[in-house]
């Protein structure tokens, strides 16, 4: 594909590394000089040095068409205008914003912004989904969100302990597909009987994960 | 500004202004005298020193493009925001957020580079050039005195 990487230092070098080895085509607009030189010479690809904020230096990089633009420079307002530069002006398909303000995120994706990353914004969810889902860890979201696989740790305390899968009143639409014992793989059926530590890989429908877990917890979550 | 038939209800009418240069202070000044309850947001405190003697509204301290700011200081009910500081991408942004997300009616920015025209064209944004009225005031002048 080809992409336009604007502004940026430590995190532009690194991108536009990992862009080349998995063979896209890149051209870089950067306003530091000493920067420019140090990309042309280590990375061997087109750099346009000048404020991709201009309208000018955007033209000098002939990007008109290619696939995707990520602005990486330091303030939210000029990374914000350049993406909607690159959409109405040079037809760029994708546009990937990256801010400093976790508020921003929604605000810029409803002004028209494909993908709006903060640092703060998804260290945040993380630290909340660790803090929060103490004992089951990790949930994918599959399909759009309509598909999730949760998995949940049995503690001693859960009604569901000690007890037979055909015993337990599983909500609709909500299995229990794997169970991780000491290692061992167990794909269960009825009969199986749940143990403390079990790990538990649960697919749900994002409507019922809440409740899947609230009964399965005995609502100690 | 005076098409007001759909506010004659409110008692009175609030306009933001972001931005607290000599353009930002002398338009909040003579929103004041219009009527307006005005707020002027500026990321430096000793800008409020531009404001005139004729100023009677609030001020506040932060970065004007930042949702909470802009919501504290009432953007959901205002009926005009008008972006002065002296960065176009900053006007850009503050204006986009007022029209296209808040729904303010009535929506003026600032603008050096011209070039931007293009860009906030569609968002019913009323753009106020400073080069071009101190172009325009050159011809009068220019032509007055031929």
């Amino acid at each position: 594909m080809n992409m336009v990487v604007a502004g940026g230092r430590t995190k532009a070098d690194f991108l536009i590394a990992n862009l080349l080895e998995k063979h896209h085509r890149v051209v870089v607009i950067n306003d530091d000089d000493e920067f420019c030189k140090y990309l042309a010479y280590t990375h061997n690809l087109p750099v346009v040095c000048g404020d991709p904020c201009k309208k000018s230096v955007m033209d000098d990089a002939q990007i008109g068409d290619f696939d995707v633009l990520i602005a990486l420079k330091p303030d939210d307002a000029d990374n914000f205008e350049i993406c909607q530069m690159a959409k109405k002006r040079y037809h760029i398909k994708k546009t990937v914003c990256v801010v400093s303000n976790p508020k921003n995120v929604e605000i810029f994706k409803e002004l028209g912004i494909n993908t709006v990353i903060s640092a703060t914004y998804e260290v945040a969810h993380m630290i909340a989904e660790a803090t929060t889902l103490d004992s089951f860890r990790k949930t994918l979201e599959l399909k759009e969100d309509q598909i999730i696989l949760t998995e949940l740790e049995v503690n001693e305390s859960y009604p569901i302990c000690s007890r037979q899968i055909k015993e337990l009143d599983i909500p609709e639409n909500v299995i229990i597909s794997c169970i991780i014992r000491e290692n061992h793989m167990i794909v269960p059926n009825g009969s199986t009987r749940l143990q403390e530590k079990d790990k538990l890989l649960v697919i749900s429908s994002k409507l019922r994960q809440q409740e899947m877990i609230r009964q399965f917890s005995g609502g100690n979550e | 500004m005076f098409k007001n038939s759909h506010l004659t209800r409110k008692k009175r009418r609030t306009a933001l202004v972001i931005g607290c240069g000599r353009l930002g202070a002398n338009l909040a000044g003579s929103l004041c005298d219009k009527g307006y309850d005005t707020i002027v947001i500026d990321k430096d405190e000793t800008a409020f020193g531009q404001l005139p003697d004729n100023f009677s509204g609030y001020q506040i301290t932060g970065d004007g493009t930042d949702k909470n700011l802009l919501e504290k200081a009432g953007i959901g009910n205002a009926d005009m925001v008008i972006a002065a500081t002296e960065r176009d991408n900053i006007n850009s942004l503050v204006c986009q957020m007022a029209g296209r997300i808040y729904q303010v009616p009535d929506v003026y920015m600032r603008l050096n580079d011209p070039n931007m025209e293009d860009i906030i064209e569609g968002y019913g944004i009323r753009v106020i050039y400073p080069f071009r009225l101190s172009v325009n005031e050159f011809e009068r002048l220019s032509h007055a005195k031929a």
